[in-house]
């Protein structure tokens, strides 16, 4: 008998009584019996009514999708704002961003939950092969190089403390590695979790910044002072900041992230939660770095060519020692946290698009491919960050570049989908869900596209 | 038969999965959805998504002759 297809004309008679036929008959793999134990627990203690502790069990692919998007480059981002416009405009902004990022990313919350499908295995069902591969394949070339930058801030971050670099990017290599051959989705979301956590280590170099806390709650409400004025370099900003809110490989990830996890439509609240509360941390943590490299500002350092650890030791006379080293070790987090996310979401992209294992709870023998593309992906990225003279600054500049281009089809494609009441039914997004999606794809693409083609052609650009 | 060794002590036995997991969530009983019906707005949409593909490309070659020129 052919597979029928949902949607299809007949296909509703014959569905109740397939699937329960379907189901019973249905052999069980190792995968379904690990994500059946975990959604055993959150079954329990939803009957038992443990709300806290529901709560801890399904949070994890917003918070790590949004503290995942703090990472190496954006931190340092966030850093250099710090050091040249100090406490003024950017600090609501960035609260801004993250508010966008919400918008976009509890959509795919919706999605995976609904169709129990990754995001790139929803695309080339229902919009066939070339969309599909095409997906994949921009997605993995843009990982692999924002990969590259990841292990720039390990090595960046490590070398603060005299780590070389080779022991520094091989040692990340290994735990991304290890976190990954755990082979339980449960595992690598509960220790990644742990290490995301130290994003907010900008929290106290903040403090030890010593801001004038009435500026700081001043700004949010003047959204000023803003030195300089609007210039040519701040509408750059502005535009690349805008541009890079929503990347493509969140999508991929929080979407799978989400269908591992098992998560139903029973778990789309908790699954808003954790991503409000994902943005709302990450949001923290770069409001944090732009504080923490205020005193660069008003020292008149000229911060606009530092690298990673150059913030830090700057930084040391004006937060001290600790403040340093702290900043050096939330740099390294930052980076290994994007590198544990960003590699898996290309993982997940491949097993969807090629049909085979797409899970963490995936059994080795059965799901090396998965694992393979993981270990790969990261491997490569290590070794040319190693190579040298590798034009490393060069590849950090076409990554923000193919980063803010791909997203429009990435976009696009999130609010076809979303929007199709077929798959999504009831979760389809209605008209509030839809001013807004719209309002923030149109916002962000026409930024990113500004940011990518002045980039190339900076003439544009007034100054 | 099903390897579970790793997982420990636990029910072999398989009415829990499937009392737990929903048919969607179970690996081997997924209906694969097909192609969506396009409107007329949509299938304007996706062309000119294959034309932005073009232009995508033809930016990044760009960005990327210009950053080698920049590096030579």
């Amino acid at each position: 008998m052919d597979r029928p297809v949902r949607g299809s004309p007949g296909a509703a008679r014959m569905n109740d009584l397939s699937l329960h036929l379907r189901t019973a008959a249905a052999s069980l793999s190792l995968e379904d019996f690990k994500r059946a134990r975990d959604r055993q627990r959150v079954c329990r203690h939803r009957s038992d009514r443990q709300w806290w502790t529901l709560l801890w069990l399904l949070i994890g692919p917003g918070i790590l999708v949004m503290l995942g998007e703090n990472d190496g480059p954006s931190m340092i981002s966030y850093a250099t704002t710090g050091a040249a416009y100090g406490i003024g405009f950017f600090l609501p902004f960035i609260a801004v961003t993250f508010l966008m990022a919400f918008v976009v990313q509890e959509m795919t919350v919706r999605l995976g939950a609904a169709t129990k499908r990754g995001h790139a295995e929803l695309i080339y069902e229902r919009f066939g092969r070339f969309w599909g591969f095409f997906a994949m394949g921009d997605l993995a070339l843009g990982n692999l190089l924002t990969l590259v930058t990841e292990f720039i801030a390990i090595r960046a971050g490590l070398g603060f403390f005299g780590v070389p670099p080779a022991l520094a990017v091989l040692g990340a290599l290994l735990l991304n590695v290890g976190v990954a051959l755990s082979r339980r989705y449960w595992t690598w979301e509960r220790i990644v979790l742990g290490l995301a956590i130290f994003n907010l280590i900008f929290v106290p170099v903040a403090i030890l910044a010593h801001p004038v806390s009435g500026e700081v709650i001043r700004s949010f409400f003047t959204w000023g002072p803003l030195p300089g004025g609007v210039t040519g370099g701040f509408v750059l900003l502005l535009m690349s900041n805008i541009g890079a809110t929503v990347t493509p490989w969140m999508l991929f990830f929080q979407q799978s992230a989400v269908v591992d996890k098992g998560l139903t439509t029973a778990d789309i609240r908790h699954g808003r939660i954790d991503t409000a509360l994902g943005a709302v941390l990450a949001a923290v943590a770069a409001i944090a770095t732009v504080i923490a490299t205020t005193p660069l500002f008003l020292h008149h350092v000229n911060a606009a060519s530092f690298q990673g650890a150059d913030f830090a030791t700057a930084l040391a006379p004006y937060v001290g020692r600790v403040g340093a080293t702290l900043f050096a070790l939330g740099l390294f987090e930052a980076g290994m946290v994007a590198a544990l996310t960003i590699s898996l979401s290309s993982a997940y992209a491949f097993g969807e698009v090629t049909g085979s294992a797409r899970s963490l709870n995936s059994p080795l023998r059965g799901g090396w491919p998965f694992y393979a593309v993981i270990i790969s992906a990261a491997a490569i990225a290590a070794v040319l960050v190693l190579i040298p003279n590798a034009p490393l600054v060069f590849i950090t500049i076409i990554v923000n570049v193919i980063a803010v281009l791909a997203m429009p089809p990435a976009i696009v494609f999130l609010l076809l989908l979303v929007n199709d009441r077929e798959i999504m039914g009831e979760h389809a997004n209605g008209g509030l869900a839809n001013f807004f999606g719209i309002g923030v794809t149109v916002l962000l693409v026409l930024a990113g596209l500004g940011f990518a083609v002045i980039t190339v052609f900076p003439k544009l650009l007034p100054t | 038969m099903t390897d579970i060794g790793d997982l420990g002590a636990v029910d072999s036995s398989e009415s829990w999965v499937r009392e737990v997991l929903e048919p969607d969530q179970l690996t081997t009983t997924k209906i694969h959805y097909g192609r969506r019906m396009l409107s007329r707005g949509e299938l304007v949409l996706l062309w000119g998504l294959r034309f932005y593909v073009v232009f995508m490309v033809v930016i990044v070659g760009l960005a990327v002759w210009n950053g080698l020129h920049a590096a030579g």
